[in-house]
C-alpha cells in the first residue's frame, strides 16, 4: 500500500517548488521545463569554463613544480566560482530562504506545528544548497584533475582519484559556505533589525548583495590569473578562497610538486628548480590557511544557527508587517516640474516606481550594474590616479558604468511590471506614447544615469580636479540623454506595460551590440578628451547638442504604429494567424 | 448622452464558442444586470465590450460607430471594475490613482481633489501611501472602483464587483449605482449575487453558456416564469438540476467516512 506523504515531505516539496517560481514565469507554465534549462544552464556552463580553462593543460607538458604552482591558480577560480554561484542562488532566493509573509498567511491557520513548518523550510533549502554545490562542482571535479593528469604523466591512478577525491571534497564544502554567508546576511539582519525594519531593508539588501556578488563574479577571470605566481599575499590572503586553497593543498599533501621527476632539458630542470622554490615559499602558508578556513565555516555555520534560533522563537506571523508609510520622493516631485504633460508625469512616476521596486526589474539592473561596475574596476586597476591627469580609459569609465545601466532599462522598457495589471493602462490609455516614454526617459536620466555619473565625480576630481570632473559630469549627463534618445528610438510599446516577447536575433546580435557600446564609449571618452582638454571645445560641445536635437527630431517624425498593441505575440504566431 | 450597443458579438477560443451571438444595448440613466452561472461568458462579454478582447465575430458600436476603429476615444467614455482586482503590487494606492489619472489626463488639481475624496470616502486614507501588496481584497477592489471613476465616464461596467467588499461597502456601492444612473450613466451590472441586481437593475440580461435566454425587465422576467423573485426566475432560466438535492448529494460527500 502507499503510505501517504506526511506533512513535513509535503512541506518539504511545497517549498522545494517556490524556488522556481518566476515573477516571468507564468502561472500555468512548464517548472520541471525550467528546472531543465536552469540545471543545463549551470552545468553547461561548467563543463564549458572546465574544459576552457583546462586547454592549458591538455597542450602542455608541465614539470612537476610547474604543474603544482600553476594549478594554485585554477584551484582558487574554481573554488571562487563554487562559492560565487551559489551565493547569487541564495541571493537570487533571498525570499524563499525563510518562511515569508505569504507562507505565514497561508499555512498558519493549517493544523501544521510551526517547528515542522520550519524543519521542512531548512530541509528546502539544505536541498537547494547541495544541489547547486554538486551541479556547479560535479564537471571540475572530473576534468580539471585528468587534464593537469595529461601535462604531467607521472601522476599514478591513485594519485589522479585522489586528486578527484580532494577537489570534490574542498570545492564542495567551499560551495556551501558561498551559500551560508549570504543566508548569514540574511537572517543576521533579521534577528538584528527585527521582521518590521528587515521588511524594510531586505530588498535593498538583496539588491546590494547580488551587486556585490555579480561583480566579483566578473571579475573572476582577471584576479585569478597568476595567482600561484604573484603570491598569497595581501587582499588577496584575506579572501576566503585563498584559505580553502590551502585547505586543498594540505588535503592534497601539495603531491604534485613531489611527483618524480623525468628526464628533463637544462632548461626544463631550471624552471622546475624556480617554480619549486615559489612552492616552497607558498608551502608555509597552507596549514594556517587549512585552519583558517575550518574557523570561517564554523563561524559561518554558527551565526546561521544562532540567527535562526533566534528568528525561530519568533512567530511566523510577526513578519507579517505592513509595510511603512512611503513618504512621496522628491525625484518624483522633480519629475513633476520637470514633465510638463499628465501623461509624461505618469510616465515619470511610474518607470521610478517599477525600476526600484519590482523585483525583477530590480535584479536586471543590479545585473546591468554589475557589468558597469565590473567594467569600471577593470579600468581603474589600469590607471595611477595619483600621477594626475585625464586620459581615455578614466574618461571612459563613466559612460561604461551609465551605459550598462541604461541598456538594462531598455532591455526593461519590455518587460510588463505586472503582466496581469497591464489592463489598468490599457484602459486608461489615451495613445500618448511619446508623452509617457519621455517621462519614463527623464525617469531613467534623473535616477539610473545621473546617480552613476555622481558616483564617479570624485574618481576624476581626484585625477583631474573638481572643474574638470564638474565639466565631465556636464558632458556625461548630455550623453546619457543622446544615449537614452538613441536606445528609445526604435521603442514603439508602452514602456512596462506591454506583454513581453522576446528578441529573435539577440543570441546573434548581442555580440554586435556590446561591441558597438565599447566603440561608443571609447569614442565619447575620445571626444570628451578633446572638448575638456580645450581643443575642441565649442565645435565638440555643438556636436554633441546637434546629435541630440537631431535625434529627438528623428524620434517626432518617425512613423509609429497606429495603435499600442498591449498583447504583443512572436511574429511567427503572428504569420502563422494563430492569435486571436 | 450616448449608448452602447453590442451585436451579435461571440467569441471562441481555440475553437471553443464561449459566448454566442449576443447583442445588447446599454443607455444613459439605466442599469443593466448581466446575470449568469460560472462559466457562462459574462466576463468574456465585459471585456469584448470594454474593448480588452477582440471580438471572435459581431460588433460593438458606441454612440454609432465601431469601437474597434478608435478604441482610445471609446476608453475616454468608459470606466471599468474588473472581477480580478489585478494592480500593481509595488505602487501605493494613491499612486495607481494618481498613474491612472493622469494617463486619463484628468487636470493634476482637480485629479489630486478626486483622489483624496475616493480615498477619504472608501476609509483607505491611512492606507493610501501603503504599497497595493500589503492590502486585502477588499481594499484593492476600491481602489479599482476609484479608478474606474476617476475620470468621471459615461459608461460604467461593473464585472462582479462586490467580490472582497464588506457589507457597508456593498450598500454603499448599491446607492452609488443608482446615483451614477440617475445621473445619466449607462451601466452594466454583471454578478451571480441575485439579490444586488434585483434591488440595482432596471434590466436583465441572463446568460447561459454563451447565449442570452432572457432579455427584459425584472418583473417581466417574474411575470414569464411565474416566479415570486428574480432568483425563481433565473433557476427557470439556467438551473437544470434542482439545487437542493445536490446541496444533499454535496452534504453526503462531505460526510462519507471509510
Amino acid at each position: 500500500m502507499k503510505t501517504r506523504p506526511t506533512s513535513y515531505v509535503l512541506l518539504t516539496r511545497l517549498f522545494l517548488r517556490q524556488f522556481l517560481e518566476n515573477d516571468l514565469l507564468s502561472p500555468d507554465g512548464d517548472r520541471s521545463q525550467m528546472l531543465a534549462v536552469v540545471g543545463a544552464s549551470v552545468v553547461s556552463l561548467t563543463l564549458f569554463i572546465s574544459m576552457f580553462m583546462s586547454a592549458q593543460y591538455a597542450m602542455n607538458m608541465l614539470v612537476p613544480a610547474h604543474a603544482a604552482v600553476q594549478t594554485l591558480n585554477d584551484k582558487f577560480f574554481y573554488i571562487s566560482l563554487a562559492m560565487l554561484v551559489t551565493a547569487i542562488t541564495a541571493a537570487a532566493q533571498w525570499d524563499a530562504l525563510a518562511i515569508d509573509q505569504r507562507d505565514a498567511a497561508i499555512l498558519q491557520p493549517l493544523p501544521v506545528r510551526p517547528r515542522t513548518l520550519r524543519l521542512a523550510k531548512l530541509t528546502a533549502v539544505a536541498m537547494l544548497c547541495g544541489a547547486v554545490a554538486i551541479a556547479v562542482n560535479v564537471f571540475p571535479t572530473w576534468i580539471f584533475p585528468w587534464m593537469v593528469a595529461f601535462s604531467v604523466p607521472q601522476m599514478t591512478a591513485q594519485q589522479l582519484f585522489t586528486f578527484m577525491a580532494v577537489h570534490a571534497a574542498i570545492t564542495i564544502p567551499a560551495a556551501v559556505f558561498g551559500f551560508l554567508v549570504v543566508i548569514a546576511v540574511r537572517e543576521s539582519a533579521s534577528a538584528v533589525l527585527g521582521p518590521k525594519w528587515f521588511a524594510r531593508v531586505s530588498p535593498t539588501l538583496q539588491t546590494i548583495t547580488l551587486i556585490v556578488l555579480g561583480i566579483a563574479l566578473l571579475l573572476l577571470p582577471i584576479q585569478t590569473t597568476r595567482v600561484g605566481q604573484r603570491g598569497l599575499s595581501g587582499w588577496r590572503l584575506a579572501l576566503p578562497p585563498t584559505a580553502f586553497v590551502g585547505a586543498y593543498e594540505v588535503a592534497s599533501g601539495g603531491f604534485l610538486a613531489d611527483l618524480p621527476r623525468r628526464h628533463m632539458t637544462q632548461i626544463e630542470a631550471r624552471r622546475d628548480r624556480a617554480f619549486a622554490a615559489i612552492y616552497a615559499e607558498r608551502q608555509p602558508l597552507f596549514p594556517p590557511l587549512a585552519r583558517r578556513a575550518q574557523l570561517l565555516f564554523l563561524a559561518v555555520g554558527g551565526i546561521v544557527a544562532l540567527a535562526m534560533l533566534i528568528n525561530a522563537h519568533r512567530s511566523p506571523a510577526a513578519a507579517v508587517v505592513a509595510p511603512g508609510r512611503r513618504r512621496r520622493s522628491r525625484v518624483t516631485d522633480l519629475a513633476n516640474r520637470c514633465q510638463r504633460s499628465a501623461a509624461g508625469r505618469a510616465g515619470f512616476a511610474f518607470a521610478a516606481a517599477t525600476i526600484w521596486r519590482n523585483k525583477t526589474h530590480r535584479l536586471t539592473l543590479a545585473a546591468g550594474g554589475a557589468v558597469g561596475v565590473a567594467a569600471v574596476v577593470v579600468a581603474l586597476s589600469r590607471i595611477d590616479l595619483e600621477q594626475g591627469g585625464v586620459s581615455i580609459r578614466l574618461l571612459m569609465i563613466q559612460p561604461l558604468l551609465y551605459g550598462s545601466l541604461l541598456v538594462a532599462f531598455r532591455h526593461l522598457l519590455r518587460v510588463p511590471a505586472e503582466l496581469r495589471a497591464n489592463w489598468a493602462i490599457e484602459m486608461a490609455w489615451q495613445g500618448q506614447v511619446r508623452a509617457f516614454s519621455s517621462g519614463a526617459q527623464t525617469a531613467a536620466l534623473l535616477t539610473l544615469a545621473m546617480p552613476a555619473i555622481l558616483l564617479l565625480l570624485p574618481v576624476v576630481a581626484v585625477a583631474g580636479g573638481m572643474p574638470l570632473a564638474i565639466a565631465h559630469a556636464m558632458l556625461g549627463l548630455l550623453g546619457a540623454a543622446i544615449m537614452l534618445e538613441a536606445l528609445m528610438l526604435t521603442y514603439d510599446g508602452v514602456p512596462f506595460a506591454c506583454s513581453y516577447v522576446p528578441g529573435d536575433n539577440m543570441r546573434a546580435m548581442g555580440p554586435i551590440y556590446a561591441a558597438l557600446f565599447l566603440i561608443g564609449a571609447v569614442m565619447f571618452a575620445r571626444l570628451q578628451l578633446a572638448i575638456l582638454s580645450g581643443t575642441f571645445t565649442m565645435p565638440g560641445v555643438a556636436a554633441l547638442l546637434l546629435l541630440l536635437v537631431s535625434l529627438r527630431v528623428a524620434s517626432s517624425r518617425r512613423r509609429r504604429i497606429a495603435q499600442v498593441d498591449f498583447d504583443e505575440v512572436p511574429v511567427t504566431v503572428r504569420q502563422l494567424g494563430l492569435h486571436s | 448622452m450616448a449608448e452602447l450597443r453590442a451585436h451579435r458579438l461571440s467569441k471562441h477560443f481555440a475553437g471553443i464558442r464561449v459566448v454566442n451571438d449576443v447583442s445588447l444595448t446599454l443607455r444613459p440613466g439605466e442599469i443593466v444586470g448581466y446575470l449568469g452561472p460560472n462559466g457562462s461568458g459574462k466576463t468574456t462579454t465585459a471585456r469584448m465590450l470594454a474593448g480588452l478582447l477582440e471580438q471572435s465575430g459581431g460588433t460593438v458600436e458606441y454612440d454609432g460607430a465601431d469601437v474597434r476603429n478608435d478604441v482610445l476615444a471609446f476608453h475616454r467614455h468608459l470606466g471599468y471594475v474588473p472581477e480580478e482586482p489585478f494592480l500593481y503590487p509595488f505602487l501605493s494606492g494613491r499612486e495607481y490613482l494618481e498613474l491612472v489619472g493622469r494617463l486619463r489626463e484628468v487636470p493634476e488639481r482637480l485629479l489630486a481633489a478626486k483622489i483624496d475624496g475616493f480615498l477619504e470616502l472608501f476609509g483607505l486614507t491611512n492606507a493610501a501611501d501603503q504599497s497595493i501588496a500589503s492590502y486585502s481584497k477588499g481594499m484593492r477592489q476600491k481602489i479599482v472602483i476609484s479608478a474606474a471613476l476617476v475620470h468621471d465616464p459615461a459608461i460604467v461596467i461593473f464585472d462582479e464587483p462586490e467580490t472582497g467588499l464588506d457589507v457597508a461597502t456593498t450598500m454603499m456601492l448599491r446607492h452609488l449605482v443608482r446615483t451614477l444612473a440617475v445621473r445619466g450613466k449607462a451601466i452594466m451590472y454583471s454578478s451571480h449575487i441575485l439579490e444586488v441586481v434585483e434591488r440595482v437593475c432596471d434590466r436583465v440580461i441572463v446568460l447561459h453558456q454563451g447565449t442570452v435566454v432572457a432579455d427584459d425587465s425584472i418583473d417581466r422576467l417574474r411575470v414569464l416564469s411565474a416566479s415570486k423573485s428574480l432568483e425563481g426566475a433565473f433557476s427557470h432560466l439556467v438551473i437544470r438540476e434542482d439545487p437542493e438535492s445536490l446541496a444533499r448529494n454535496l452534504a453526503d460527500v462531505s460526510a462519507m467516512s471509510t
